[in-house]
């Protein structure tokens, strides 16, 4: 339970294996043939065009594209070696342990604390009311948010600004202790400041959490990700797109000697 | 309605070519004549309403003091008393009417909302308009063929379930809307915690969704407790106190106003008056509560 005492190695151990997996929509494959490995307590940096299916491959690694009525999902994403798709795993557990922060702040409409201790109740993690009250105090203070909120815990979430929304957002997640944090853009929507907030924070995290982040912005990415991997989109007849990754690797070979020419033209700001 | 119009229009015409509005130009007298009807049927839309409020509190006023609301209908000869019988009997045929309706409607939608095809939802939204223009009378009569005939007895609960049938649409429908108005992004957060489906519906969406949801319970329960047509079907109307569930008498307000109102008694008419007044009121009230739980929404 207590962050931290996990007693995994620090190598690059693989926590997330995806292994050729194709997205569909309907009949449309809009994602192809992608394969990678997300190495433990690691950022992992998703970057490319808009289309180029990065928010719905990381969609993919807590199932949460399974509540989209047209998806399908061919090929195999391991998590510690089960296949996160194999019928008999159950989608709820998986997002217990591979959580979700999104683009755009989403707390619920509820207080600050019941917006830590729902993840918990639901989970049915805190046994009593100290441990919940310590739950959410050790969560707001993982997020950075706790000096900030500690006088107003029952203050409802919107009445933050978006910055400490989606810290509150993060603690939301880590509180339920997940092994694997995923980020969907998480400072889209935020100024400078709190993107910087963020950054720190996601620094902070990845002690004790696999991260993985979609960003728009490629500073973001040299700023936080240990690695990165691009994805583009080709255009097909008909005027749609697919995605598929270009290239995975160290985030400074992506960005400063990467092996394929259109890595090298997106990071040096030449199209997307 | 035109050559009215006109004959207001005295003013001289503007000199052609200046910017200044031309009084007797076509088209500014057709505009001031759209404007004339327009205004026109806004009053006599609300003359009726105004007219019967009106009306039923001059008529109604009279009888309209404590022992309205604590003694039962005069008998015959008598002149003085109250509609308390009646007010209880609606309470308690429009509450187990709720008691079926607000339930099955709310999961109902809740259903349709969050986990139906698309197909379906869009069959069981057309379904549901159907029912909400089925006649109230009709509900009557399906509530007498099936509750009354083979339970064998005229009973609260026939009146009840025939309420509660023309009430499901109306819930079903605010709260399907209601649902649609909690934007996904709470669904997914809720979901990205590792709630399953369900305690993402019951612990986060319908929470947010509560005070829309309120408001057309409250309008669904105004409709039914000024119905009278179901419960000609269902109970046998009494002027004494209502006996429980399953009892075959009833009193009610709506059926109170019809007995009494088509009597010759005077005294009689003076309390379908009031009756009336009671329950305009009534729904007039729980339209303001539903207006007033709509006013702190959530988003």
């Amino acid at each position: 339970m207590e962050v931290g005492q996990k007693i995994d190695s620090q190598t690059t151990e693989t926590v997330l294996e995806a292994e050729n997996i194709d997205i569909y929509y309907g009949d449309f494959k809009a994602v192809r043939g992608v394969s990678l490995s997300i190495p433990k307590k690691q950022v992992t940096a998703f970057i490319g065009p808009s289309g180029c299916g990065k928010s719905t491959i990381l969609r993919c690694f807590n199932r949460l594209n399974d509540l989209v009525n047209s998806f399908r999902l061919e090929g195999k994403i391991y998590y510690e070696g089960q296949n996160l798709y194999a019928p008999e795993v159950d989608a709820v557990e998986v997002r217990r342990k591979i959580g979700m922060v999104f683009q755009k702040p989403n707390p619920f409409p509820k207080s600050i604390y019941d917006n830590i201790a729902y993840g918990a109740r639901v989970n049915g993690i805190a046994k009593n009311k100290e441990e919940m009250d310590e739950l959410v105090e050790r969560s707001l203070r993982q997020a950075v948010l706790w000096d900030e909120v500690k006088d107003k815990l029952k203050q409802s979430g919107f009445a933050l600004s978006g910055g400490q929304q989606q810290r509150l957002c993060i603690a939301r997640t880590v509180a339920i202790n997940p092994d694997v944090v995923l980020m969907d853009e998480p400072c889209a929507s935020l100024d400078p400041i709190s993107t910087l907030s963020i950054e720190d924070l996601i620094n902070e995290l990845k002690q004790n959490y696999t991260i993985i982040i979609v960003t728009h912005n490629m500073q973001q990415a040299t700023r936080v990700a240990d690695m990165t991997a691009f994805y583009n989109a080709k255009a097909i007849e008909g005027g749609k797109r697919f995605g598929y990754l270009v290239e995975f690797d160290k985030t400074e070979t992506i960005f400063q000697n990467p092996k394929e020419e259109d890595t090298r033209r997106y990071v040096s700001g030449q199209f997307g | 309605m035109s050559n009215s119009v006109g004959n207001q229009l005295s003013s001289p015409s503007a000199a052609t070519g200046s910017l200044i509005r031309n009084q007797t130009s076509p088209r500014t007298l057709f505009e001031i004549a759209m404007t004339t009807v327009a205004g026109a049927c806004i009053l006599i839309t609300l003359v009726p309403l105004f007219a019967v409020l009106l009306y039923v509190i001059i008529k109604g006023a009279s009888r309209l003091n404590l022992d309205l609301f604590t003694k039962l209908p005069p008998a015959a000869g008598q002149t003085t008393g109250g509609i308390a019988s009646a007010v209880l009997g609606t309470i308690l045929v429009v509450a187990i009417a709720a008691a079926i309706a607000v339930p099955v409607g709310v999961l109902a939608a809740v259903y349709l909302s969050e986990f139906s095809s698309p197909k379906i939802a869009q069959f069981i939204r057309f379904a549901t308009n159907v029912l909400s223009g089925v006649p109230s009378i009709i509900a009557g009569v399906f509530a007498y063929s099936l509750i009354v005939l083979s339970m064998e007895q005229f009973s609260a609960l026939a009146g009840g379930i025939a309420l509660s049938v023309l009430m499901l649409p109306t819930i079903v429908r605010t709260t399907d809307e209601a649902l649609q108005i909690v934007p996904q992004d709470i669904r997914w957060a809720s979901v990205g915690v590792g709630a399953s489906d369900y305690q993402t519906v019951l612990r986060v969406v319908l929470p947010a969704a509560l005070p829309a949801i309120l408001t057309g319970v409250t309008l669904a329960v105004a409709r039914a407790a000024g119905e009278t047509a179901p419960l000609l079907f269902t109970v046998v109307y009494t002027n004494s106190w209502p006996r429980g569930v399953l009892s075959q008498t009833l009193p009610s307000l709506s059926y109170l106003v019809y007995e009494f109102a088509r009597g010759f008694d005077k005294v009689l008419q003076e309390f379908a008056w009031a009756g009336s007044l009671v329950l305009v009121f009534l729904v007039l009230l729980t339209s303001v509560l539903a207006r007033w739980a709509t006013r702190q929404k959530t988003y």
